[in-house]
């Protein structure tokens, strides 16, 4: 039997190819299940809290599969800057504006003050404050127990 | 409760606190001091008291005046039956915390990157290296539960975040054991 001089390439590719269908490409796939897990444990934390975790899990930069040379490099992750707080955990802080903080206060949550001093804007009170004062969050781990978890997948 | 396996990582990095201690000084003359928390209880191994490592670092600039921190806290463990026989594949993942506060620039803290007024962050002989070699050192059949035969254990998940912080160093890393129990 002849083997063709193309063969130890063709192989390389199929287990590539095999690795990029179960981990990115097909349905509920495994960096899919990863990601579901992180955003599971901030959701469930949010309910817990009653905190909103909705900027975060939409600051998802989706998944960016890279192959080339023989690698697959796949990449995801949360660009929200806050997100650290939630994987690393933090106390209460001030955090101060330059010179002001301006955001909207969604009407359901603001004080009363808030809507006697500020005035209306979509669904809540454009307001303008020199600082806000943000309560503490506790050390999810979920990022780094969802990669313990796509370890545990991949290697078994 | 502390969990068997956040002692074996405190117990495995006693040769860190001994070492630095006596390898580096501070401005003043003294030494470099380091102190392992046990996170699952807040206790202070090294020293009295408790410390709680899951507040902001910036609120422990008094505790981190006094030395550099090695934190240890049970993370999770997951386990699946595996074999015809009644065991169970274990894996064990403590969480490691290390924090510092610089020597310079005005701070009273015990890591300096030159090494000279603390001890060294980063580089070949730096806290973060010592640390990972202390707990690498017990990597074959590491004894940290009574109930699981652990084969061995790996680092995962390190996440330097001391670049978030001008005067603080952290970082987290990891300890993922892995073995069978058997059942009775």
């Amino acid at each position: 039997m002849m083997l063709a001089d193309s063969f130890e390439a063709d192989l390389e590719e199929a287990i590539l190819d095999d690795a990029e269908r179960q981990l990115v490409g097909e349905r509920d796939n495994i960096i899919a299940q990863a990601v579901q897990r992180v955003q599971g444990r901030l959701e469930r934390y949010a309910r817990e809290e009653d905190y909103n975790v909705g900027p975060i899990v939409d600051s998802f930069t989706g998944v960016d599969v890279d192959r080339s040379d023989g690698q697959l490099t796949i990449r995801w992750g949360w660009a929200h800057p806050a997100v650290k707080y939630f994987e690393f955990g933090t106390s209460d802080h001030t955090i101060e504006g330059n010179p002001v903080l301006s955001f909207v206060w969604d009407a359901d949550e603001a004080p009363d003050w808030v809507a006697e001093e500020f005035d209306r804007e979509g669904d809540g009170y454009r307001v303008f404050l020199p600082e806000v004062e943000v309560s503490g969050v506790q050390e999810t781990r979920a990022i780094r127990d969802s990669l313990n978890w796509l370890r545990r997948e991949v290697s078994s | 409760m502390t969990h068997p396996s956040t002692e074996w990582v405190l117990d495995q990095v006693a040769s860190v606190v001994t070492d630095v201690e006596s390898t580096y000084t501070l401005a003043g003359g003294d030494d470099v001091s380091v102190r392992r928390v046990d996170r699952d209880t807040s206790r202070i191994w090294d020293g009295d008291g408790t410390l709680d490592m899951s507040t902001s670092i910036r609120e422990r600039s008094a505790a981190l005046e006094k030395g550099v921190y090695i934190g240890a806290q049970y993370a999770d463990s997951v386990e699946e039956p595996i074999g015809t026989e009644y065991d169970l594949d274990k894996e064990v993942v403590v969480g490691v915390r290390l924090e510092g506060l610089t020597s310079q620039d005005g701070n009273w803290g015990h890591v300096d990157p030159e090494g000279a007024d603390g001890v060294p962050w980063h580089g070949p002989d730096g806290f973060l290296r010592r640390v990972k070699a202390a707990i690498y050192a017990g990597r074959e059949y590491p004894d940290a539960d009574p109930d699981v035969g652990f084969t061995h254990l790996s680092l995962a998940n390190e996440a330097d975040q001391s670049s978030n912080y001008a005067d603080y160093f952290r970082t987290d890393v990891d300890v993922v054991f892995d073995g069978f129990e058997t059942l009775p």
